[in-house]
């Protein structure tokens, strides 16, 4: 027992004397605490980036002569920026319908249910299936004599036919998305005090009113963060539209794929690909400034009662 | 472009197995260290057959999932060698092991253009193809059309031909359909589908407008075909399991599918479907067994690519996944698959050579038109 | 015709019952407060009221008109809130015009309307604050505004001042009352807090346990607590044990271990018996203390015991002394001498009919039971 109490003492003193030598070195101190973060971000995020910069700048092929055409070729070319226009088009609707179910459904969540964790549970539990394997699901759900159109028919209404087309498309990017924008906007719905929508119709509003003068304006920073969440996976997406969409389905994310895997052409990719990601950081510095919490500047937090 | 099978990837059965055998590998180099010495010699050592004290592991790189899961069986069995099997989707997987010092791979089916370029880097090893027994089973064809020479030496022994053939329902079409012009019928509106990959549908239409699929002289006209016929095709596919869906499903009667998707959708789904090469041409291609510099077990991956060559293991990959061996296996073959696999010998087949980088880069182009169009 | 007027109010959550069958009055231009220990019902009642909570049964109307169904937005009440419920996003004039803006009350109307009510709650000037910017009391002051720039016929308020401190509340309750007598508005006040509900309210109701005990105007409440718990609950009280030894019309014969006491009936619960176990209550100010070395004990015709003074503290004009009594331990008494010191002899005393006696509940404070059947007042003789 002696022995076992001594060797305790011993440990605790060697962690108080750790403890001192770091508190008595503020630098070293913070170097620990946020070094591995940074190095992690560092090595992962900005290494890779940095070398697909230098790569976007050489000709067809890595360590080949420097040169600017990837990028004139890119943003001169009417079929590239079409494909980029259609990419924003498609991803701008995606973002909408999410807005309007996943707001719905997060809302519904909060206010109309008990079983909060359960939903909550079955709306993330799609995320430990396969991405790819979910996809084939729509396409089993879509296809001509698919899941959907033998229900239709069940009920005597015409098949549709869905796969293979633009609403396919959308239904395939809404479905994966959606619970990556629902956490945020449950998240915001459930900080935000009942009592200010009780005021909202104690003033005089009613249900709607109180919706867009409060409960929206409230959870702003949430929907934002959410839509974000929706709209740049989205605009990067090639598996979607590859798999789910028609012959008029093409995005930039494919096209990007395309030159990594089957034109060799690496530097283009690269350029295509810093292109789209300056567009996208654009955008959501422009959505961040009108108050997205993603950087958890929020502007306005509940005030103190 | 992974040759997938109906259980396509690599399951994590597989994934551990390899996993055990590289640690495996590890270990034997490191207690065997002169046992034999199989380590120490490259495949040009091999001057006699059999080659003797070959390793007991072996770790390959092979695309064919399910025939190389038969063959890490039935190989390792009969050496008592050890077989790992990394599946992959895309050859720029085990080339950039390569391109980074390859210390692990042994064998790999690698598909002819990345043989070049692996040839070029000066990534292999010269294979002793005179003292392999099984070197006479290759057709000729494929010897003929395949790129595994340089300067007289042979890197590459080849296990596959590829076929990109135009298939069809052969309930629909009385007779195979002679033209690609099939897939610019109205009268098939709605029916037929395209690959979503450039060079294959680029080079369809060249072989359709009648121009040399490896460097057409009009790409204007090639962009046109491609546009004129979109509003007929029910989709692109992307993905080889979609795109053998399409015919199972009936959702269309024609268009580009490989090989063994045909021969899967045919016999493990019942699919009333079959395939032609039309009069324009079809393109083809091989894959071949590449022995890595630094591969760990040259001998064992010599011995296996030998084996693999043997006319009734190279049926294997005919019975298990439907393609077409390097091998003339049509002794081994039941009536039914004999008559499925034996290709006229009038058929037109077009060697896919690599694109120049131009070429390629304007099929590119186009193949990104003609979808945003 | 009253203001508001709620009959046999009753909202049950499931098996609990949380309002029973609540009856009562507002007249035009009272302050009235529901005054209740949490838990017993007041601030359900507040919410029925506003039209947060359908009741289970039972009637409310606003002016001679039934608003039992009426969604909140439609009914003519403003509620402050507890935790006030500002809109954070909102400035302060943005706040108060937000009730103006449903209305549609066009936009300099409602900065006018909005600028004189932050006048009126002495907050020139702060319009373009947000809320977050304001101290706890300022935003007090924006949470009434924001009720009553509507100009609604009755003010709701659900505890509004029991985040504040002391002094703030003191001040924020003679504000609460110059405002209700400035705009002429009709307040309905809900509070646990019985030194706010005393110090503003014209009337009170005493909620317990989701029941009505009393209503009446403060000094009802206070000279004449329809029961234990109200006695309790208003003011502060003494309780001694005692036994009813007789009881008849007129009066009965308490023991409360001096001897026997002739109480008038007057001041006995209608439910005591002959025989129970009692409680004698009396407020401290009726309690008197003598020099215990020149008075006689008269134990026939008083309460009156013997002790030693424990402390004594200063209440304004009158000092408040603790004394240890030989009969009941501790007896509070607020007199207006001064003569007496810590540790001094003394004798305790009051007057029979200064008592209220309850039958004796099993548990210590009597805030379980029923409501007592006794119409209000009378049984107790004044001063």
């Amino acid at each position: 027992m002696a022995g076992r109490s001594d060797a305790g003492s011993a440990i605790g003193d060697r962690i108080d004397a750790i403890t001192a030598y770091f508190r008595s070195r503020p630098r070293l101190r913070t170097l620990v605490v946020a070094g591995p973060p940074y190095a992690v971000l560092v090595l992962f995020f900005a290494i890779p980036l940095l070398v697909m910069l230098v790569v976007s700048f050489q000709t067809s092929e890595i360590g080949g002569p420097w040169t600017l055409s990837n990028y004139t070729n890119f943003l001169t070319s009417e079929t590239y920026l079409t494909v980029v226009w259609q990419t924003l088009v498609i991803s701008l609707q995606v973002t909408a319908i999410i807005a309007v179910v996943g707001y719905a459904l997060a809302y519904s969540i909060v206010r109309f249910s008990r079983r909060t964790t359960l939903l909550l549970l079955l709306v993330i539990l799609p995320f430990w299936t396969s991405y790819i394997i979910r996809m084939y699901a729509w396409i089993n759900i879509l296809q001509s004599d698919g899941v959907l159109d033998s229900t239709l028919n069940l009920f005597g209404l015409p098949a549709v036919g869905l796969l293979y087309s633009q609403p396919a498309v959308l239904i395939g990017f809404t479905y994966v998305w959606l619970p990556l924008a629902i956490l945020p906007f449950y998240a915001s719905l459930t900080n935000l005090d009942p009592d200010l929508i009780e005021a909202s119709k104690d003033l005089g509003a009613g249900p709607i009113r109180t919706f867009t003068s409060v409960t929206l304006p409230m959870t702003k920073n949430g929907v934002i963060t959410g839509l974000i969440l929706t709209f740049i996976p989205t605009f990067g997406s090639f598996i979607t539209p590859r798999l789910l969409g028609g012959t008029n389905n093409i995005m930039i994310g494919m096209v990007i794929e395309n030159q990594f895997k089957s034109a060799f052409n690496w530097p283009f990719g690269a350029a295509i690909g810093m292109v789209i990601s300056v567009v996208v950081v654009a955008l959501l510095i422009l959505a961040t400034r009108f108050g997205g919490g993603l950087f958890g500047q929020r502007s306005q937090g509940g005030a103190e009662a | 472009m992974r040759k997938f099978s109906l259980d396509s990837g690599v399951s994590r059965r597989r994934f551990l197995q390899g996993a055990a055998g590289t640690g495996l590998a590890a270990t034997a180099g490191c207690l065997g260290g002169g046992g034999g010495g199989g380590d120490d010699r490259v495949p040009m050592d091999v001057t006699e057959w059999p080659p003797e004290d070959i390793s007991s592991s072996l770790n390959m790189w092979n695309w064919y999932d399910d025939w190389a899961e038969w063959a890490i069986d039935a190989f390792g069995d009969e050496y008592d060698v050890e077989v790992s099997n990394s599946g992959f989707s895309s050859p720029d997987q085990w080339y950039s092991q390569l391109e980074a010092g390859n210390e692990d791979i042994d064998n790999i089916a690698a598909t002819t253009n990345w043989v070049e370029r692996s040839i070029e880097n000066d990534f292999l090893h010269e294979i002793p193809v005179d003292v392999m027994p099984a070197w006479d089973n290759i057709t000729d064809r494929i010897k003929e059309a395949s790129s595994y020479r340089q300067d007289g030496s042979v890197y590459a022994v080849p296990e596959a031909l590829v076929l990109y053939p135009l298939t069809y329902n052969d309930e629909y079409f009385d007779s195979a359909p002679d033209s690609w012009g099939v897939l610019w019928d109205d009268e098939h509106e709605g029916e037929l589908c395209m690959w979503d990959n450039a060079t294959v549908s680029c080079q369809i239409a060249a072989l359709y407008t009648g121009q040399d699929p490896i460097q057409p002289d009009d790409f204007d006209e090639i962009e046109e075909v491609l546009i004129q016929q979109k509003p007929l095709l029910r989709t692109y596919w992307g993905d080889y399991q979609q795109g053998m869906s399409l015919f199972v499903n009936e959702d269309v009667v024609a268009g580009p599918l490989t090989m063994g998707r045909t021969y899967t959708a045919r016999f493990s789904e019942g699919a009333p479907v079959h395939y032609t090469a039309p009069q324009e041409g079809a393109m083809y291609t091989s894959d071949l067994f590449v022995i890595p510099r630094g591969a760990p077990n040259p001998i064992a991956s010599l011995q296996f690519t030998n084996w693999a060559s043997q006319t009734e293991n190279a049926a294997q990959l005919f019975e298990t996944m439907g393609y077409q061996p390097a091998v003339d296996i049509s002794d081994e073959l039941s009536e039914e698959d004999a008559e499925f696999t034996n290709w006229p010998d009038d058929w037109n087949l077009v060697f896919s050579e690599t694109l120049s980088d131009e070429v390629r880069s304007r099929y590119d182009e186009i193949w990104t038109a003609v979808q945003a169009a | 015709m009253s203001l508001l007027h709620v009959s046999g109010l009753t909202k049950e959550f499931g098996d609990l019952v949380a309002v029973d069958d609540v009856d009562f009055d507002v007249e035009d231009g009272e302050f009235v407060s529901i005054l209740g220990p949490s838990g017993s019902g007041k601030s359900t009642v507040l919410r029925m009221v506003a039209g947060f909570e359908e009741p289970t049964a039972g009637t409310i109307a606003l002016e001679g008109e039934e608003i039992v169904g009426k969604p909140p937005f439609e009914r003519d009440v403003n509620m402050v809130f507890q935790d006030l419920a500002l809109f954070p996003h909102l400035t302060v004039a943005e706040n108060i015009g937000y009730g103006l803006k449903q209305q549609g009350v066009p936009k300099a109307e409602r900065r006018e309307r909005s600028e004189r009510m932050l006048e009126m709650v002495r907050l020139e000037g702060y319009g373009d604050r947000t809320p977050a910017e304001l101290s706890g009391g300022e935003q007090q002051r924006v949470a009434l505004a924001r009720a009553l720039v509507n100009e609604p016929a009755l003010v709701l308020f659900d505890e509004p001042l029991s985040s504040l401190d002391r002094k703030l509340r003191q001040h924020m309750q003679t504000e609460l009352q110059r405002i209700q007598t400035e705009t002429d508005t009709t307040f309905l006040y809900v509070t646990h807090d019985q030194e706010v509900a005393l110090a503003v309210s014209d009337r009170l109701i005493v909620l317990n346990d989701g029941g009505t005990q009393q209503i009446g105007t403060v000094e009802d409440l206070y000279e004449d607590p329809a029961s234990r718990f109200v006695a309790d609950f208003i003011g502060d009280v003494n309780t001694v044990t005692g036994r009813v030894t007789d009881l008849d019309d007129d009066r009965a014969l308490i023991d409360a271990g001096t001897g026997e006491i002739p109480v008038p009936r007057t001041a006995i619960a209608a439910d005591v018996a002959a025989g129970d176990d009692v409680d004698v209550c009396v407020r401290p100010y009726q309690v008197s203390l003598r020099d215990a070395a020149t008075t006689e004990t008269d134990a026939t015709d008083a309460f009156a015991s013997t002790g030693t003074v424990l402390s004594r503290s200063y209440q304004g004009s009158d000092s408040l002394y603790d004394v240890d009594t030989d009969a009941w331990g501790t007896v509070s008494a607020e007199v207006r001498e001064d003569a007496f010191r810590n540790g001094e002899d003394v004798t305790v005393t009051w007057a029979p009919e200064h008592v209220h006696v309850y039958r004796r509940d099993d548990e210590d404070r009597p805030d379980g039971g029923e409501t007592e059947d006794r119409p209000d007042g009378g049984e107790t003789e004044d001063e």
